[in-house]
């Protein structure tokens, strides 16, 4: 939805897809704009995990049109945190009743990546407010006609501020001015330059803004002078773990879509009966590859899903630990998934829809079926807030180090757990074996990482932080899904000796065909069984390689690529 | 056959068998929610997922 029609740009004016109004006022109304915000400000006390599980659907069903509520909750949670009592008065409650919308302005055309090359330049005003000048793009639902007002926090400098990230600061910048009153004012001297015309993600309006082409764009400060970076990187944190939920919901859903078209497409007789003239069609989920393709699929799918969540799992037990030992735990836990959240589940996100276009053959390739259409919108996930190769600088040179390295060893102790509970199951040895060779073989890079990282060597980590970060992904999807397959195993074990199959093979098949909870647990442990073997033992290979050290890229020189 | 993009029972799973997440709602931050909240939300949930055509 959306896809199709995009967002237009005529006379200074955004419009967004005119279908997306009625489901932005379902949405609001619902409920879904803030429920893990406390009731006092509107919201429902949700836990984000149980969130999780609610927005994976929705993204799944749209990523473009979640844009403009997540951006909004984001912004909105900044006013929460450091507006001063008279902004929050202001603001908060009208932007998360969805009335003002919400956006985050870091983007210059000369600043990217590197936020700290900011040119937008703030200047003071006698009654404390500032005068903000600038251009930002890239602003995703930057301009639209979805809501009366927009709310955009701003990074810009005071005159005077050093250079770098150290002297930025924050602003609120509201599209139209807010009376004392409540009620809006003129123009604040916010217009949009143009919109982008983009590869997917149609439906969200990616704007070029500037602000104070006239003077006349006022801001107030959010938060302390030269504070900014630090206050925008709250909003950037959660936005980094709604990215991974926005690019698992895609994954589902054309895994979904693949499983779907497989069942129903009718196309060849199978292999083996290759020399039979005579043979029947038969429906291609008959066939090796797509079986193996859909099984990677599927495997893949469920181990985003138990990592996204289990991220959100984490970020809810920070709320309520009882000890600063236990939330520490937990904190450690959000700190180093949410670059693994964001950058190992929308690359294989990416693989996942690009496979559900290959199930579909030249059908996927068109516009007709949407996977086309979930690969183009997925591939900005694995782009915006932070590169995946920025995430994967975060993990190795933020991340792996910090608590002089506590939070990755919990994580490498929770994994040796679970190898140990699936060592005692008979169907899961062997795939326990293949999770404990790789774990031991990741502790061994990181050590190494540790040992290059206080060295001359200290550019081989950062040349590898992002082959290290896709290995800790498949590490973590390896630890989860096995956990599932264990917990599956036992639930097996008490199905089949009330049908008294413990031991046969071929009574355990025929009660899956008889009972959806008999096939769905087996299917659970055919993950586990065939992540363990497709993925697990190619940990190894990839540290060994890793390990070498080789710096080829950064040594050649320019003229020789 | 059902036009479903992420199957419930995979995500059921995760969250209690999995996650045990019931453990939150002992806590009185979350004392407001139970599993058949919880079941009543991710049923909201699926109809917004369904309400506008999710290709068009």
């Amino acid at each position: 939805m959306g896809d199709r029609e995009g967002c237009t740009f005529k006379e200074g004016q955004v419009s967004v897809p005119a279908c997306f109004r009625e489901v932005y006022g379902k949405f609001c109304e619902g409920g879904w704009l803030c429920p893990t915000k406390d009731p006092e400000i509107g919201g429902q006390g949700m836990p984000a995990v149980i969130f999780s599980a609610c927005v994976e659907m929705m993204d799944a069903a749209n990523f473009a049109f979640m844009m403009y509520p997540g951006l909004t909750v984001g912004a909105a949670g900044l006013v929460e945190k450091y507006g001063t009592g008279e902004q929050k008065e202001k603001y908060l409650s009208r932007m998360l009743s969805g009335e003002w919308t919400g956006t985050m302005c870091l983007t210059e055309p000369g600043a990217g990546s590197d936020v700290g090359a900011l040119r937008s330049t703030a200047k003071r005003l006698p009654d404390g407010t500032f005068s903000i000048t600038g251009t930002k793009c890239f602003i995703s639902c930057g301009d639209h006609d979805l809501a009366e007002n927009i709310i955009h926090p701003v990074l810009a400098r005071i005159e005077g501020d050093p250079p770098g990230t150290g002297g930025i600061s924050i602003f609120l910048v509201p599209k139209y001015r807010v009376n004392d009153d409540g009620s809006l004012g003129e123009l604040n001297d916010v217009h949009t330059g143009n919109i982008e015309h983009k590869m997917g993600i149609k439906g969200s309006a990616t704007c070029t803004l500037n602000f104070g082409d006239e003077g006349k764009c006022i801001g107030e400060l959010l938060g302390r002078e030269r504070q900014g970076m630090r206050i925008m990187f709250q909003m950037m944190n959660e936005a980094r773990l709604e990215v991974g939920m926005q690019a698992l919901g895609h994954a589902s859903a054309a895994y979904q879509r693949a499983l779907r078209y497989a069942k129903e497409r009718i196309q060849s007789p199978p292999v083996w009966e290759m020399k039979n003239p005579a043979a029947k069609p038969v429906s291609i989920i008959e066939h090796p590859d797509i079986r193996r393709t859909l099984l990677w699929m599927k495997s893949h799918v469920e181990g985003l899903r138990a990592m996204n969540y289990f991220a959100a799992y984490a970020l809810d037990m920070t709320h309520v630990a009882e000890s600063d030992e236990e939330k520490a735990l937990w904190n450690g836990f959000v700190e180093i998934l949410t670059p693994l959240c964001k950058a190992y589940t929308s690359d294989k996100a990416m693989d996942i829809c690009s496979y559900a276009i290959d199930v579909h053959g030249g059908y996927g390739y068109c516009a007709e079926y949407p996977v086309e259409q979930y690969m183009r919108d997925c591939k900005i996930a694995t782009i915006y807030e932070g590169t995946n190769a920025i995430q994967a600088l975060d993990l190795v040179g933020r991340k792996l180090g910090a608590n002089k390295g506590a939070h990755v060893t919990k994580l490498f102790q929770k994994i040796g757990e679970t190898v140990a509970r699936a060592k005692k199951i008979p169907a899961l040895k062997k795939e326990a074996g293949h999770l404990e060779e790789a774990l031991g073989a990741m502790v061994q890079l990181t050590q190494q990482f540790g040992r290059w990282g206080k060295s001359a060597s200290f550019m081989i980590p950062v040349l590898n932080a992002r082959p290290y970060l896709m290995i800790m992904g498949d590490l973590v999807v390896g630890w989860l899904v096995l956990e599932a397959g264990a917990i599956a195993a036992e639930k097996l074990e008490g199905l089949y000796r009330e049908k008294g199959a413990e031991k046969s093979k071929a009574k355990q098949r025929a009660l899956a065909r008889e009972s959806e909870e008999v096939a769905f647990y087996q299917g659970k442990i055919a993950s586990a069984v065939y992540f363990a073997a497709a993925v697990l033992p190619t940990v190894q290979g990839r540290c060994q390689s890793v390990g070498l050290g080789d710096r080829t890229p950064i040594e050649m020189l320019e003229a020789s690529f | 056959m059902s036009d479903i993009l992420v199957k419930s029972r995979d995500q059921k799973f995760l969250l209690y068998e999995q996650l045990q997440v019931e453990n939150l709602f002992s806590y009185e931050k979350f004392g407001d929610y139970s599993k058949d909240v919880v079941d009543m939300m991710l049923g909201e949930a699926e109809k917004m997922e369904g309400s506008p055509p999710a290709h068009l």
